[in-house]
């Protein structure tokens, strides 16, 4: 597998932002891939309501989230996830050549928004942990158009009461951001809306 | 709809002279508007009151895009899909054809202005708690609920029923998902199925 395109500008977005998106980041074969095994998953109905919190404190809170989801778990990748888990890896490696951020692992699961649901305005980092250094999303939805709605909405890495940016949930489109900076939140969906969805993590301090 | 589109981005670049992106990459840093944070003016919109089938934040659907560029706080220039985010917690989908108003006003966090609404109807909350009201968290509820909420914001007679008409309509998701949605000509909102609290709201633009 070719090495993946590490596009210019990705370092400085992320520096002066603390955000970064594009569509032409994780090729399109490798978002098929992942499209198609969520939809195996979807059928075998094997998404279960997403929990948030950490340990004893998990809990699933349909008021703040409303999606479904399903872990990926590298040690029992599908056929279809082994291209996403290589390029990963390459990507991570670049990261953290360019950004100096020790990069070491992941989580990863399939979400899924039914009709109706949302994600309220919140952070990623967990206030007893900060391993979690990027946020990584990437969409899967077929023919979206703007009336289905679902967008993410990113807040201003310095000033978290205005809005910075607002990103469609469209094919292949891939949003980066930092864990613990950005504050973000998904306006309720018309139509269902899937995704890959985790966090590239740092080791324990 | 994106020759739409690039017709009104070249329509803005000729009454603001400034440089436009036609393109659809939100990280493209041309697409971005890096205006001075104008926190007075800011504050000033998001306390705006929210009107059905009208607008928000101080623009109503008769508004055209280039004159909400200069009353709002964009984040970002127009591109093919249409959508632009205002620092005053307002997400926007213009539409593609002249004369390029507003389809709907997604309200994000933050927002601090009231839905109005009619007598005897005090202005809602962007989190109110209607289980006093709809004590029952069921769909039966929530059908009654896009009842009275129709009537009231349309003044449909009391025994109009806009489910069976098709005027309103209700997502539930019977067996997943934990919120529901009811869909009025001029007003979507979203609530928490367990607590029947008001989640978020989209103001729709009732002749599109």
């Amino acid at each position: 597998m070719n090495a993946p395109l590490f596009p210019t500008d990705l370092v400085e977005s992320l520096k002066t932002k603390g955000w970064y998106a594009s569509s032409d980041l994780v090729p399109q074969t490798i978002a098929h891939q992942l499209r198609e095994q969520l939809l195996i998953h979807k059928n075998q109905q094997t998404l279960k309501p997403a929990q948030i919190g950490q340990g004893e404190n998990k809990k699933a809170r349909p008021d703040i989230r409303g999606d479904s989801i399903l872990w990926l778990e590298p040690e029992k990748k599908q056929v279809l996830e082994d291209d996403f888990f290589k390029w990963l890896t390459e990507f991570k490696h670049l990261l953290n050549q360019h950004l100096l951020m020790n990069l070491t692992s992941e989580e990863l699961h399939y979400a899924l928004y039914p009709p109706g649901a949302g994600y309220q305005k919140h952070r990623d980092c967990f206030a007893t942990s900060d391993q979690r250094a990027l946020s990584f999303v990437l969409y899967l939805n077929n023919d979206w158009n703007s009336e289905d709605m679902g967008q993410i909405v990113l807040y201003n890495e310095v000033n978290p009461e205005v809005v910075d940016a607002q990103i469609s949930p469209t094919f292949a489109q891939c949003v980066i951001f930092l864990s613990a900076s950005i504050f973000h939140e998904v306006i309720f969906t018309k139509a269902e809306r899937i995704s890959v969805t985790g966090w590239l993590k740092k080791p324990l301090p | 709809m994106k020759n739409g589109f690039l017709a009104l981005s070249l329509m803005f670049l000729t009454v603001c002279g400034a440089p436009v992106f036609a393109g659809t990459s939100p990280s493209t840093a041309s697409n971005l508007i890096t205006t001075p944070h104008n926190a007075d003016k800011v504050k000033t919109n998001s306390a705006k009151p929210i009107f059905y089938g009208l607008g928000a934040g101080g623009i109503t659907f008769n508004t055209s895009y280039p004159e909400a560029q200069m009353i709002l706080s964009p984040r970002n220039r127009i591109d093919a899909t249409g959508i632009v985010v205002y620092e005053e917690g307002l997400l926007i989908q213009w539409t593609g054809a002249p004369p390029y108003v507003a389809k709907y006003i997604v309200i994000l966090a933050g927002y601090q202005g009231k839905l109005q609404a009619p007598n005897p109807w005090v202005a809602i909350d962007q989190q109110q708690d209607f289980s006093v009201n709809y004590p029952e968290k069921s769909q039966a509820s929530a059908e009654k609920m896009a009842l009275d909420f129709y009537r009231m914001f349309e003044n449909a007679s009391a025994d109009d029923n806009c489910l069976q008409t098709g005027r309103c309509k209700i997502t539930w998701n019977a067996n997943k998902g934990e919120f529901f949605v009811i869909e009025l000509p001029g007003l979507h909102l979203q609530f928490i199925k367990d607590t029947m609290v008001l989640n978020s709201m989209i103001v729709i633009n009732p002749n599109i």
